[in-house]
C-alpha cells in the first residue's frame, strides 16, 4: 500500500512538474532542445507540439527565432508533417514546411499537398501557399494550386490576390492568375480559361489574356482577349489578326 | 564558457564522505557574461573532469539551471548533465532530462523529453 501511494505521488510529481496555465504557451519535444543564445534561435527536435490559447502546432521539428529572450518569438519554422490551427487569425492548415513571421502575421506553407483554410476560403498547392493577415495578400504557386470558396473555383500554377474583410467575411478584392498552360476560373455564372486572368473588384472586371475561352449557359466563346463585367454580367472577346473569335451556341431544345 | 577563467573555491575535509570537495563555487566567464556554479559537493574524475553532486546550480544574469549531477570537462570546455534539469529565464521555464552547455556558454542542448513553458 505504501509503495502504491509513493508511486502515485511520484507520478503526480513528475507529470505536473511544469504545466501550462491560461495565457501561457507549452512546447513539448521528444528529443530535446538546442538553444543558440548568440544567434537568437532554438531548435525543437522530434514530435514537437506547441499548445497555447490561440495557436496549436504539431511538427517533426521546429526552429524558433527570438528577439531578446526565449519567449520573445519573432519567427517560427516548422518542418515535417506540419499541422497547425490559429484561432486568432482564423486560419488552419497543413504541409511539409511552415514559416510563420509573427510580427508581420505572415504564414507560408510549402511542399507537397499544402493546405490552408480560413473561415471563407480553401487553398491547396504542391508548391507554396502564403497569406498575410495584415496586408491581406495571398500567393498560391506551384503544381496543383487552387483557391476554392462557395462562389469561386480557381486553378492555376500562380494565384496572387488580396482579401478584404467586409462584415467579418473575407472577399477577394483583386486577383492575378497565371498558368503557362491554361488557368481556369469558375464563378457562379461562367467558366473561364486563359493563360492570364486578372480581376479587380473596384471595376467589377475580369480580364482574360491568351487562349481565352468563356463558357456560359449554352455559349462557348474563344478568342485572344476578353473581359467579363461581373456587375452587369456581360462579356466581350477579341482576337488578334491571326485568329478569329469563335462562338459555339448549343441548341438545348 | 572559458575554463581558463574558472575560479574555484573549495572547502576540503569539511565532512567525512567520499567527496573530494564540499560546497564548491565556480565562476565561469565568457566575453559577455559570468556564470556562477555551485553544488553541495564534487569529485575529481580525472585531470579534466569534475563531477558535481547535489543541488547543482548554474546562475547568470540571464538564466539559472538546477539539477543533481553535472560533469565539467576542462579540456572540452563543456558542462554536461544527464539528470532531470530545470532551466529558468525571464518568462521561460524548460524541463529536460539533462543538458550540455558548450561553445563558451553560447549553446545549451537540453536532452530527451523536454517541456518549455513560455509566459
Amino acid at each position: 500500500m505504501k509503495f502504491l501511494i509513493k508511486l502515485i505521488i511520484l507520478f503526480l510529481f513528475t507529470t505536473n512538474l511544469i504545466s501550462r496555465e491560461i495565457g501561457e504557451t507549452e512546447i513539448t519535444t521528444e528529443d530535446g532542445i538546442e538553444v543558440y543564445q548568440d544567434q537568437k534561435y532554438y531548435l525543437l527536435k522530434k514530435n514537437v507540439k506547441i499548445d497555447s490559447d490561440n495557436f496549436n502546432l504539431n511538427a517533426d521539428n521546429v526552429k524558433i527565432i527570438f528577439d531578446k529572450n526565449l519567449y520573445d518569438i519573432i519567427e517560427l519554422d516548422a518542418s515535417g508533417n506540419v499541422v497547425f490551427d490559429s484561432s486568432v487569425y482564423n486560419v488552419r492548415g497543413s504541409g511539409e514546411f511552415l514559416n510563420f513571421k509573427i510580427k508581420f502575421e505572415e504564414l507560408t506553407i510549402t511542399g507537397f499537398k499544402s493546405e490552408l483554410f480560413t473561415d471563407d476560403f480553401e487553398m491547396y498547392s504542391d508548391g507554396s501557399i502564403k497569406i498575410g493577415n495584415i496586408n491581406g495578400n495571398f500567393i498560391i504557386k506551384g503544381a496543383n494550386s487552387s483557391l476554392v470558396n462557395e462562389s469561386i473555383f480557381i486553378k492555376a500554377e500562380f494565384i496572387d490576390g488580396f482579401f478584404d474583410t467586409i462584415d467579418g467575411q473575407k472577399q477577394i478584392s483583386s486577383l492575378i492568375v497565371e498558368d503557362k498552360h491554361i488557368s481556369y476560373v469558375k464563378n457562379t455564372s461562367s467558366e473561364m480559361y486563359a493563360k492570364k486572368i486578372n480581376f479587380d473588384n473596384s471595376s467589377s472586371l475580369i480580364e482574360l489574356k491568351e487562349n481565352v475561352t468563356i463558357i456560359r449557359g449554352g455559349e462557348k466563346i474563344t478568342g485572344d482577349y476578353g473581359t467579363l463585367d461581373t456587375k452587369n454580367n456581360s462579356y466581350k472577346i477579341k482576337s488578334d489578326a491571326k485568329t478569329k473569335v469563335k462562338a459555339i451556341i448549343q441548341n438545348n431544345e | 564558457m572559458n575554463f581558463n577563467n574558472i575560479e574555484v573555491t573549495e572547502d576540503y575535509g569539511k565532512q567525512s564522505s567520499k567527496a573530494d570537495i564540499y560546497e564548491p563555487k565556480f565562476a565561469i566567464n565568457n566575453n559577455t557574461k559570468k556564470i556562477y556554479v555551485t553544488a553541495k559537493e564534487g569529485n575529481f574524475l580525472n585531470k579534466d573532469e569534475i563531477l558535481l553532486n547535489e543541488n547543482v546550480r548554474f546562475e547568470s544574469n540571464d538564466f539559472s539551471i538546477e539539477t543533481e549531477n553535472v560533469i565539467f570537462d576542462r579540456n572540452k570546455q563543456t558542462a554536461k548533465s544527464k539528470t532531470r534539469s530545470l532551466f529558468k529565464s525571464k518568462n521561460t521555464t524548460i524541463s529536460s532530462n539533462g543538458f550540455n552547455i558548450y561553445d563558451n556558454g553560447n549553446k545549451i542542448t537540453f536532452y530527451g523529453n523536454s517541456i518549455i513553458i513560455l509566459k
